[in-house]
């Protein structure tokens, strides 16, 4: 979709050796994907994404978007295709929200009514009710709603890309979050292809498909979170990803992805010496009691076997030290895991049903593997 | 804290009767004085001048607030950013110069009357508005531009949809300045054979008449007053509501 060939920018600075702030910077970013440029301060990653849609010039190098040479479609055209979200987000004070979400179809001279409508819709989709915020003007607006609208006057055109410069930057942690989780849900439904510059590698982790990490204007690695965190290029990428990049990758991974492979799911009429024999079999330390519905409702330990084989399940079973729903990650899992101070724990869907169990140490055992594909399941 | 406001009510509630006292006595001395019955002599001839002299106010003013206008855009713009400095420079030495030299300047090049009387409130005006223009467009942050630009906007879509709007209120503060000093110096173009309130102002300190020079003057100061009200007025009523700080108050 976006396609940078050798890009490069060199600042000329009188009397001085020029500031080279993109050196052959070559990366290629999938329709629908969303991409982050990473790197500190004055690394070149805002220049780089401003020379995309020609706010700033580039020295030398190809741009293509949707496989045309950028070179070819003049500026002003160019970014009225291209959606842009600035950190400082930009609205305009003398304008309505409405009339600012609508500046790119004004200027496209789209249908008056048709845009308007459009906008009505992109507000609910960052939940602001469009009766309230519509005819409101932008100062009236917290700084967490402004951006919102930032990000949706770049969509109400309907461009098939987007680039965001720190958007979500000079936000509150707990409204960045919040605003993160709903770019992402709807650009699930959007699809838009997103370059988005970022120094928070969190935020890069969380947000993004590929990951492009810059350093003084050089690309110094571009791939997925997961292998970058896993596999850091050279010692700047593995600095900058910090010393907690194992941690991080809990957030990448789904607790469902973890679950051992065997449920250990026994009924509470059980007699003791056949769970033993289970648990014997298959090497495994817990069994968890299942109710009648498939609801997880305690667990037995081997040690508690071991000591008396002639009951049933039900006379020895403990409380379940909580539970952890499958589609959460393993930063949660860890996190409840230390807090309930135990090593293990159930998973369970939607529904509430028992679905298997997790422990630290597979955990552990899958941080240490190299980086898997996403969708891949121990067996 | 509530005692402060006590006070302040009270204070307005003696400042009223304070104000009521003054007019009574004014009424009282202005009679005694015969300001009144000269008033009532040359009642058409000050009628007469007070519309001269709005006449010429206003005309000057709005001339100058157009031209004030487009030189402060103009010296927004890129291609005239190295001459700016000179241009605002020569705009600041004019409005050092006295008002009165500037005018006799003017007579000497147009003439007596209403012309150099024109040309020179209206020099006297387009100060403040330049200046206030100029600051205006400059001081949009940025990023908005940025934010313009990043959206596809040209160079003039800039201008007239961003930068220009977002100047309102500093550019109307600039024409309220320049109208004040316009009315404050419009007496003055009396001495150059133009109809004005000066007249009343002149002939009283020639002829040592106080009564005269009083009606003069006090009819300026209403006059700068009620110019100054309409205009405030205007300036709520016209800015939009989105960069217009007097009405941020009431959401």
């Amino acid at each position: 979709m976006i396609r940078l060939e050798n890009l490069t920018k060199h600042f000329e600075m009188p009397g001085k050796e020029p500031v080279i702030a993109a050196n052959n910077v070559s990366m290629e970013v999938g329709k629908g994907e969303i991409c982050i440029f990473l790197g500190p301060s004055g690394c070149g990653k805002t220049t780089a994404l401003k020379m995309i849609n020609k706010l700033i010039p580039k020295t030398s190098g190809k741009i293509y978007i949707d496989n045309k040479d950028t070179d070819n479609i003049d500026p002003i055209a160019l970014r009225r295709e291209i959606g842009y979200v600035i950190q400082q987000i930009g609205l305009f004070p003398n304008l309505t929200i409405e009339a600012n979400i609508c500046v790119v179809p004004d200027l496209l001279k789209m249908d008056k009514q048709q845009s308007r409508k459009k906008a009505r819709e992109l507000m609910e989709m960052v939940n602001l009710d469009p009766n309230i915020f519509l005819k409101r003007y932008p100062r009236e607006l917290s700084g967490g709603q402004q951006q919102r609208i930032g990000v949706i006057r770049a969509l109400a055109a309907d461009p098939p890309v987007m680039l965001m410069d720190e958007p979500f930057g000079a936000i509150d942690p707990i409204n960045r979050e919040v605003i993160q989780d709903e770019f992402l849900k709807m650009n699930a439904e959007l699809g838009k292809t997103v370059l988005f510059v970022s120094h928070d590698i969190d935020e890069a982790v969380k947000m993004g498909d590929q990951i492009a990490i810059f350093r003084e204007g050089i690309l110094e690695q571009c791939d997925t979170p997961d292998e970058i965190l896993a596999n850091p290029a050279n010692n700047f990428v593995k600095e900058f990803v910090g010393s907690d990049r194992a941690l991080k990758r809990l957030k990448l991974i789904p607790v469902s992805e973890a679950i051992l492979p065997f449920r250990m799911a026994v009924n509470p009429d059980d007699p003791l010496g056949k769970v033993a024999d289970k648990m014997r079999s298959r090497e495994a330390h817990i069994a968890v009691m299942v109710g009648p519905r498939g609801r997880a409702r305690g667990y037995i330990t081997k040690e508690e076997i071991n000591s008396d084989q002639s009951g049933v399940v039900s006379d020895y079973s403990d409380p379940l030290p909580g539970t952890i729903h499958e589609n959460d990650n393993l930063h949660d899992a860890v996190s409840q895991m230390y807090s309930h101070a135990t090593d293990w724990m159930p998973v369970v869907d939607d529904d509430g049903a028992y679905k298997g169990y997790i422990t630290q140490h597979i955990i552990a055992s899958l941080l240490g593997e190299a980086p898997r594909k996403r969708g891949d399941r121990i067996t | 804290m509530p005692y402060i406001i006590e006070i302040i009510n009270r204070s307005k509630t003696l400042l009223m009767y304070g104000l009521m006292a003054l007019t009574f006595l004014f009424g009282v001395f202005s009679e005694s004085s015969g300001l009144i019955k000269e008033f009532m002599d040359t009642y058409e001839d000050w009628i007469y001048l007070l519309k001269q002299n709005t006449i010429i106010v206003f005309a000057s003013g709005l001339t100058a607030s157009f031209l004030g206008i487009c030189a402060g855009i103009l010296m927004t713009r890129t291609w005239f950013k190295r001459y700016a400095e000179a241009f605002a420079q020569s705009f600041n030495i004019l409005s050092a110069v006295p008002t009165l030299a500037i005018l006799t300047i003017i007579m000497t090049l147009t003439g007596l009357g209403f012309k150099s009387a024109f040309i020179g409130l209206v020099t006297v005006t387009i100060l403040p508005v330049v200046r206030n223009t100029y600051q205006g467009i400059s001081e949009v942050p940025e990023h908005m531009i940025e934010a313009a630009s990043g959206q596809g906007m040209t160079g003039q879509q800039i201008l007239w949809k961003v930068q220009f709007p977002n100047a309102l209120y500093v550019i109307s503060a600039g024409i309220r300045t320049g109208f004040a000093l316009n009315v404050g110096t419009s007496p003055l173009i009396t001495l150059i054979a133009a109809d004005s309130l000066g007249e009343y102002i002149f002939t009283g300190i020639q002829l040592n008449d106080f009564n005269s020079l009083l009606i003069g003057s006090l009819s300026v100061a209403a006059l700068a007053i009620g110019t100054d009200f309409i205009l405030s007025k205007l300036q709520f009523w016209l800015l939009p509501k989105g960069v217009n700080p007097q009405r941020f108050v009431q959401e």
